[in-house]
């Protein structure tokens, strides 16, 4: 087990309607402390004063899509040490190979059950826990 | 049927010639022939005229024929120079008649990347999984004289000439238009798909967590009507999912990570994920399954989906308390997996098509009560089909089915040389001449009369037989007549004015030799080798692999000519 359980979710999702169905799910089925952020730019400009256990990001969005706000978290001292779980329907073995090459600790499919989704965060943070 | 009858107007020229040859010779201007000789003269001479102009215009019709079809026609020789050319085919190549003419097709009409897989097609050896590889149509990157590269559909069919040997003759079409249209659907299905499961997303996800009481408690009636939409909300997913996946899987995108895996272990994987699937049916899942691994080369995620389709649709429709069983095991340098269930079986009227995309049995009380996209087994076959595998079904109306898959095992040899079928009646006579093949680095296939060696060579592509002239159900020369792609034969027989019956005309049905019973070995293996090599011998440039391998192994050990 890791030491610390996860807390505090920064949740990255463009698209309206999934990001409330997610935030509902993360906070009121998981009773994980979120931030939602509906952009690339807005989890950066977020992800700094949040201070994030654990960060959740969408792949494809507009303007700055998530491998290029993930690589943006990566360069910041605040944010560079917090693990991203990738979320999309692009999972195909090599790309989810290519995610976890970029330092994502896992990815999930989307679309996703809402009603599992907490659990499913939560192992795979005690998984990156132990493998660390 | 065009060079043939270009072969009998060439048969029929060359006679009259002869004959008229002939007649001058033999003809003394005096005396006058007495007048019934002079009849009979005037008859023969009637009847040559006959002969030539039937010929002439047998020989025009075919020349118009490949002049005005739509498809690009080429004749190759041996060594795949371009012999004709029809004005098709220099639209679609941008080369005339005349540049082309003399010009081997590999170098001036086909990519780089492509000639490989052409000289595959025109020498007929593939890998063993492939089907047989003359008379069909393939797929290649075609090249124009600007140098410019596009999708071309190319039909070999090799062609025995008497005197000249081994011919081709080459069907082109340019299906860069179908191409186009092909990927425009495939993309615009791609792009709907995809677009449709950004709102399924938040709508599944907000009906899942309705269901199940994350909102409040529902009334019942609420529930009720919540459950259909949540039912058919995942019934849409499913769809869109198995859409995308096929879309993915046809037009190559579908990445395959293929590694060495137990398909035992793969096998129970996927069972123990369908069990709590089968629980509701009250149908058991059993496993068959050898001590031990049984290796094959496959993506484990691709083929646990296959096995759990397979799986799924057998308990959908197992009766209620029945059982079904899953077997895996080698079978013949491949393995075998094998669904049995004991439902009602499928119709005969569905047979046909139960691969096909959308296609679903009637409606039937297993099937409503869990209904499919109808798009699972042509996935199934894909993957199967991209893992250089098989897939079929034997099923029994009201004593069920057993759907089955075959894949390339894990470290099974790659077959040996070319295949050789040996047609004989004489079941110990065949197995001699079938060892002297394999002895000779063959593969060889025996078939006792011609009703199996149809099916044979039906089934797969042969580099040459061996026919005994009697067969017990057909005459073996006739057999050789039948309409299909040209297999050099050896004939082998045991009456003794056979050599004296080799004339040469026999050529035209692929005779290259005939031989007596018993049969002198020596010259059985150089004919053998003559049509094993004639092919890559002949080939002037940059030999593929496969053929190298063939020369190489055809060598006689130790000889290093």
């Amino acid at each position: 087990m890791s030491e610390k359980t996860v807390n505090r979710v920064l949740y990255v999702e463009d698209e309206p309607n999934i990001r409330a169905v997610g935030l509902f799910s993360l906070a009121e089925v998981g009773g994980f402390t979120v931030e939602p952020a509906e952009s690339g730019q807005d989890a950066l400009n977020k992800a700094g004063g949040f201070g994030p256990d654990l960060i959740l990001l969408d792949v494809m969005m507009p303007g700055m899509d998530g491998i290029a706000t993930f690589k943006a978290l990566r360069s910041r001292v605040d944010t560079s040490n917090v693990p991203v779980i990738f979320m999309t329907a692009k999972v195909q073995p090599h790309e989810v190979q290519g995610y976890k090459d970029l330092g994502a600790i896992a990815v999930i499919a989307k679309p996703f059950d809402p009603v599992t989704l907490p659990d499913e965060v939560r192992a795979l943070w005690v998984r990156q826990g132990e493998a660390r | 049927m065009i060079p043939a009858a270009l072969l009998l107007a060439l048969a029929a020229g060359t006679a009259l010639g002869l004959w008229l040859a002939r007649r001058r010779t033999s003809t003394p201007p005096a005396p006058a022939p007495a007048p019934e000789a002079a009849e009979v003269e005037t008859a023969r001479w009637q009847k040559a005229k006959e002969d030539l102009s039937r010929a002439v215009a047998a020989e025009t019709l075919c020349r118009r024929i490949i002049d005005t079809t739509l498809d690009g026609v080429a004749v190759l020789d041996g060594r795949y120079v371009i012999e004709q050319w029809n004005p098709q085919a220099a639209a679609i190549f941008g080369w005339s008649k005349d540049e082309a003419i003399g010009q081997p097709l590999l170098k001036l009409a086909v990519a780089e990347s492509a000639r490989d897989e052409l000289h595959r097609v025109i020498s007929g050896r593939a890998r063993p999984s492939d089907t047989p590889l003359f008379s069909r149509r393939t797929e290649i990157r075609g090249l124009r004289k600007n140098g410019q590269e596009f999708p071309l559909e190319i039909a070999v069919t090799p062609l025995l000439q008497p005197e000249k040997g081994v011919a081709y003759s080459v069907f082109l079409r340019d299906i860069t238009e179908r191409k186009r249209v092909d990927r425009l659907k495939n993309e615009f299905v791609a792009t709907v798909s995809h677009e449709l499961r950004t709102p399924l997303t938040s709508i599944r996800g907000s009906l899942r967590l309705i269901a199940g009481g994350f909102t409040g408690e529902l009334p019942a009636k609420t529930r009720a009507m919540i459950d259909i939409a949540n039912e058919s909300c995942e019934r849409l997913v499913a769809l869109v999912n198995d859409i995308l996946d096929i879309e993915k899987i046809e037009s190559g995108k579908m990445s395959f990570a293929l590694l060495p895996h137990d398909m035992t272990a793969l096998a129970m994987k996927a069972v123990e994920a369908t069990r709590a699937f089968a629980q509701p049916f009250g149908v058991e899942i059993r496993t068959e399954a050898p001590a031990g691994p049984c290796p094959a080369v496959v993506d484990a995620d691709r083929i646990i989906q296959v096995i759990t389709n397979l799986v799924s649709n057998a308990v959908k429709f197992s009766p209620k308390g029945g059982a079904v069983r899953v077997r895996v095991g080698p079978r013949g340098g491949k393995v075998r997996l094998a669904v049995e269930d004991l439902g009602a079986g499928i119709p005969d009227e569905f047979r046909s098509r139960i691969f096909q995309k959308f296609a679903q049995a009637d409606a039937s009380n297993e099937r409503r009560s869990a209904p499919g996209t109808g798009l699972g087994l042509s996935i199934c076959k894909a993957i199967v089909d991209r893992l250089g595998g098989t897939i079929g079904f034997e099923s029994e109306a009201g004593r069920g089915s057993t759907f089955w898959f075959e894949i390339p095992g894990a470290g099974a040899p790659d077959a040996a040389g070319p295949a050789v079928l040996v047609v004989d009646g004489n079941p110990a006579e065949a197995e001699a001449l079938a060892s002297a093949c394999r002895r000779l680095g063959f593969q060889a296939d025996v078939a006792s009369g011609a009703v199996q060696a149809r099916e044979r060579l039906a089934a797969r592509s042969y580099a040459a037989m061996t026919l005994d002239v009697r067969l017990p159900d057909a005459d073996g020369l006739a057999f050789l007549r039948e309409p299909r792609p040209a297999v050099p034969a050896i004939v082998v027989t045991a009456e003794r004015q056979a050599t004296g019956r080799f004339t040469g005309a026999e050529s035209q049905v692929g005779i290259v030799d005939w031989l007596t019973k018993p049969v002198d070995h020596a010259r059985f293996e150089a004919a053998l080798r003559g049509i094993a090599a004639a092919v890559p011998a002949e080939v002037p440039e940059e030999p593929a692999d496969v053929i190298r391998d063939f020369l190489r192994r055809s060598a006689p050990a130790g000889a290093n000519r």
